[in-house]
């Protein structure tokens, strides 16, 4: 036990070597993650009423009501997510759409009004997306398609309809007069449609505000990162003094637990560091968490102690990667590779509700997505068990796995 | 108090390294292990420290097989091996701290066997920073701690300028007064004076080898 404790000592010892090395990584992790979190942020008030998605449509709009379907839709400059319909030929609006100038395509065969006409339903209007489309994007493409659909069909159909039964009635005279008091009544109906629904806004992720998810999303991000920054002290270069220290009674448990102890302390260290200038940033008032609204720094100082849990179990899995993979180059990229691979999967660039539901499930399931949900819950002040077991269960689990895999090297050096 | 080694073996595979190996000697006394390389010289060593496993075979101390017992050989046995079992970032004090408590540490380096061998004068240093010779005492240095009855040693005086060996020297010689039994491979012939015995393995077998100080005649041998 009293080696034990010397060789965390030591470990500890190495740690605070490298700490100022250490901590121009960190500032250099959190200037690069801040710039990431600003573009974010602001791709995020983008789509928060400015973005505009074009949508190609191709039929002859010389016809006066696929013309005025279209003037309709343009018109709407109160929806909250602008949509631009822009009358091109077939190949223009194919080839626009291959270059991703287009979010979608609408294609209005030329005999659609005279098969509407006579009641016939043989021609089709086609929607084209990319395959595999199932972001926001891709859902507002489909829902402006069927928007367009109705727009132009329905309206049709109803004044058609109306003209048909004015003629058979011998009231033609009528149907000029009639025929523009209708498409004046769509036209009223169209531009207060807005009027006719309530938007409720439920957050980007599980309850929280853009800002709030993605605050989260940088903590999971940043200690995901510190696993690179761990290779000072941790990277394997020679198998001698383990061996050594396993002959005078130090065995894979002693050692895990040493080298552990002092690499999770050291994340801690630089997460405290973090914790701390997003304490500045938020006092500052340079943003604002909607979660936390007029509660000062309180809220992000219980925080840190919420997330301790989750910072030891991201870094007892990254100390399984050093344990796992041997080498400077091999570690360093093993590290890299993970961390962006489950960052990308637990929603850390993108809410896990735009991935189809295998991927989010995954998502959910691996080491960051649990810390995702635990530190989502810590933001809204809401823990629970099922989020806090699944980062205990995974701290014992690769703490488990990194004294199994040391005990394994070692047993295999004394059969070398 | 004296070792006996009987019936060592170690095979790497189907290659046989050490076949049947066996020795036996007494405390206050030195014996070097001769042989080419890659002969087994240091797979023996690390056995004894048990460091490796063995295939079969005992090392006998006060009626106990150290090969089976970890806890007395921890305390019985102290190894320097070849290869590098110091931390590089660390300075000497630190390196030296993993092994000794403060108090027994302060007394070593003050007229104990860390002041014999010359440490405190580069406690300071990095190990990084450190001359072959500095690592060379800092490692036997740690493997002394709680003053073994048996020093095993690797080569300890390879690559070591002659002032550097004299005083590695000294302090075996003090070792070997104080009743310790000191086991070295070596391929030096100042060490080999060290020694009160030699043995030679060749094929996996050790031998006694009786050393006049014939360089040909050894090297004929270790052929």
């Amino acid at each position: 036990m009293k080696r034990l404790g010397s060789y965390f000592g030591m470990q500890m010892n190495r740690m605070l070597r490298i700490l100022p090395v250490l901590f121009a990584a960190v500032a250099a992790t959190f200037a690069v993650l801040g710039v990431c979190a600003a573009l974010l942020l602001h791709s995020a008030d983008n789509a928060e009423g400015k973005r505009r998605f074009r949508i190609g449509m191709v039929g002859d709009s010389s016809d006066s009501y696929l013309g005025f379907g279209i003037s309709v839709v343009q018109a709407i400059d109160e929806s909250r997510f602008m949509v631009e319909l822009v009358p091109m030929e077939e190949e223009e609006a194919l080839s626009g759409f291959r270059r991703g100038e287009l979010s979608a395509c609408v294609m209005v065969p030329d005999g659609l009004l005279d098969s509407i006409i006579y009641g016939r339903n043989d021609e089709l209007i086609t929607y084209l997306s990319s395959e595999g489309q199932k972001g926001l994007e891709g859902i507002l493409g489909e829902e402006l398609a069927d928007i367009v659909s109705v727009l132009v069909t329905r309206s049709q159909s109803a004044i058609f309809g109306m003209q048909q039964i004015m003629r058979n009635h011998n009231r033609g005279a009528e149907v000029s007069a009639l025929t523009d008091r209708m498409n004046l009544k769509l036209f009223d109906v169209v531009l207060n449609r807005t009027g006719l629904y309530t938007l409720e806004e439920l957050g980007v992720s599980g309850g929280l505000s853009a800002i709030g998810y993605y605050l989260g999303a940088f903590f999971v991000f940043f200690l995901l990162l510190l696993g690179i920054h761990g290779s000072p002290l941790l990277v394997r270069r020679s198998s001698a003094l383990p061996e050594l220290m396993k002959s005078r009674g130090i065995g894979a448990f002693g050692q895990v637990l040493g080298e552990y102890g002092a690499f999770a302390c050291m994340n801690l260290i630089c997460f405290a560091v973090a914790f701390m200038a997003i304490g500045i940033i938020l006092n500052g008032g340079f943003i604002e968490i909607q979660e936390w609204e007029g509660m000062g720094a309180e809220p992000l100082r219980e925080l840190f102690v919420k997330i301790l849990p989750v910072t030891l179990m991201l870094s007892a899995m990254q100390f399984l990667l050093y344990e796992l993979v041997t080498g400077v180059v091999g570690s360093l990229i093993c590290q890299f590779i993970c961390s962006i691979s489950m960052a990308y999967l637990a929603g850390v660039f993108y809410p896990s509700n735009f991935f189809p539901e295998t991927m989010r499930i995954l998502g959910q399931l691996l080491p960051a997505g649990t810390a995702m949900r635990y530190i989502q819950g810590g933001i809204l002040g809401e823990l629970s068990l099922k989020t806090v077991l699944p980062v205990f269960l995974y701290l014992l689990l690769f703490l488990g796995l990194s004294v199994l895999a040391r005990d394994l090297r070692l047993e295999k050096g004394r059969r070398r | 108090m004296s070792i006996e080694l009987a019936g060592i073996k170690k095979s790497y595979g189907k290659k046989k390294v050490l076949e049947n190996v066996s020795l036996k000697t007494g405390e206050g006394s030195c014996v070097g292990i001769l042989g080419g390389n890659g002969c087994g010289k240091s797979t023996l060593l690390s056995i004894l420290a048990g460091v490796r496993k063995a295939d079969g075979g005992v090392f006998l101390y006060q009626g106990k097989d150290l090969l089976l017992s970890s806890s007395l050989r921890t305390r019985a046995v102290g190894y320097v091996p070849q290869g590098d079992t110091l931390v590089e970032e660390l300075t000497a004090w630190d390196n030296l701290r993993m092994w000794y408590g403060k108090e027994a540490l302060k007394n070593e380096l003050n007229g104990g066997v860390l002041e014999m061998l010359g440490i405190s004068e580069f406690l300071k240093v990095t190990v990084r920073k450190m001359s072959g010779g500095m690592k060379k005492r800092l490692s036997i240095g740690c493997a002394v701690v709680g003053n073994p009855k048996i020093l095993l040693l690797d080569e300890p005086s390879a690559a070591l300028d002659l002032a550097c060996k004299e005083r590695i020297y000294k302090y075996f010689e003090q070792y070997k007064k104080q009743g310790g039994i000191l086991l070295m491979t070596t391929h030096d012939m100042q060490d080999m004076e060290l020694c009160d015995s030699c043995h030679l393995l060749k094929e996996g077998v050790l031998s006694p080898y009786e050393y006049d100080g014939d360089i040909h005649r050894l090297a004929r041998c270790l052929q």
